[in-house]
């Protein structure tokens, strides 16, 4: 260390201690975040799937479904499925985050109005 | 300290400039990262324990590129270092943010964890390239940094840091465990081999302080390629670890990629006085 200093060091610019403040302030938050998450965690993954609205699409219908993750855990290749008297239809989302949502469309040929959505299952990441 | 406070337009000027040059080096460093859909996904996939152990392991590590490398010409002892880690932190942060949210990646309707892991791995991945941008972007009219008074540990940590900036961008992608997978234990011996090799022959010609490489061969391999490999190992099943690319994984499995892993890192370790 003696050796190096020979010259003092210039003071740091105004710009720098700006930086640097907005530095040490995100990577608090990060770990707030996280180590609230942490303490979160540990309730496994729990899916929902709930209709949000049918549209008419050419000579068929399409139903938007949201699947809400209400667990800690991220889920993994979820299977969506829907079905409308004998007919169905599935989507597979690759991942819904813990305490995420994702948006899913289900393809029908009536309008699906009255069609019940599921979540037929998922693995873990 | 109300003088060293004071406007200095030039000081000003010249850190901005520092500034510009350390989100140059968090690009050129963390693109990769950036448009590599694993690290969107590990956001939220990775538990929060092992977010924070990423985060906290990469302070101590990004404090002492700051100290041997950094972005600013100026800078010099412990103080700065410190300093210009929080600010490497903050240009990675902005830099991922920005680019992530351009690229459709940051869901506003996120819960914060999910942004906030996307964010800190990009962030520490982004303040490493800004650390070493004075290296990379400067070509070469200032000298940026104190990495020829390294001594013997100095040397091993630009080795970590050198497979740690090789071994991260490669770690993320699910080939990393295919290719462990393909290879047969004759091939991962001779990847072992081979890895040694490379990074005695990038050792041995770059030439580390002290011409022992040159006097005493053996001992140069000994002292810097075999305690380099060593660490290059430890710091692949680290960053496989963080992933979480361990889990599920039998022993065999798990040291072959391991050995895979560390091929891009020894090399990385072996050029890091080129990279740092």
């Amino acid at each position: 260390m003696a050796a190096r200093r020979k010259s003092a060091p210039p003071a740091p610019a105004l710009l720098e201690w700006a930086m640097g403040g907005l530095g040490l302030l995100l990577v608090l938050a990060a770990l707030a975040v996280i180590v609230f998450e942490a303490l979160r965690a540990g309730e496994p993954a729990r899916l929902e799937a709930r209709l949000i609205g049918t549209r008419p699409a050419g000579a068929g219908w399409l139903a938007d479904v949201e699947v809400r993750n209400l667990g800690g855990e991220t889920a993994a290749a979820v299977g969506i499925e829907g079905r409308l008297g004998a007919e169905t239809a599935e989507a597979t989302v690759d991942y819904v985050p813990a305490h995420g949502k994702h948006r899913v469309t289900l393809a029908f040929d009536a309008d699906p109005r009255a069609a019940r959505v599921s979540v037929a299952g998922w693995s873990e990441p | 300290m109300s003088a060293s406070l004071a406007l200095d337009r030039r000081r000003e000027l010249a850190y901005a400039r520092d500034l510009a040059r350390a989100f140059g080096g968090a690009l050129l460093f963390s693109l990769p990262l950036l448009m590599t859909m694993e690290m969107w996904w590990f956001g939220f996939i990775l538990e929060p324990l092992r977010l924070a152990v990423f985060l906290l392991v990469a302070l101590p590590l990004l404090f002492g590129l700051a100290f041997y490398a950094g972005f600013s010409a100026q800078h010099r002892g412990l103080g700065h270092a410190l300093l210009d880690t929080l600010v490497a932190l903050a240009v990675g942060a902005i830099t991922a943010a920005a680019v992530l949210a351009l690229f459709g990646v940051l869901e506003p309707g996120a819960p914060p964890g999910q942004i906030v892991g996307q964010l800190t791995l990009q962030a520490v991945a982004g303040a490493m390239g800004a650390l070493l941008a004075g290296r990379q972007l400067s070509a070469g009219e200032e000298d940026i940094g104190d990495e020829d008074q390294a001594a013997y540990p100095g040397e091993l940590f630009l080795m970590v840091a050198g497979a740690l900036f090789l071994a991260l961008n490669m770690a993320p992608t699910e080939e990393m465990i295919l290719i462990a997978y393909r290879m047969s234990a004759v091939q991962v011996i001779a990847l072992i081999l081979v890895s040694l090799t490379v990074m005695h022959a990038i050792v041995y010609n770059i030439g580390f302080p002290g011409q022992e490489a040159h006097t005493r061969p053996f001992a140069a391999f000994v002292h810097y390629t075999l305690a380099g490999y060593g660490l290059v190992l430890l710091t692949s099943l680290y960053v496989l670890w963080v992933f979480g690319r361990t889990q599920g994984h039998g022993l065999a499995e798990l040291v072959d990629a391991v050995v895979v892993l560390s091929f891009p890192g020894a090399i990385g370790a072996a050029a890091a006085r080129l990279l740092v």
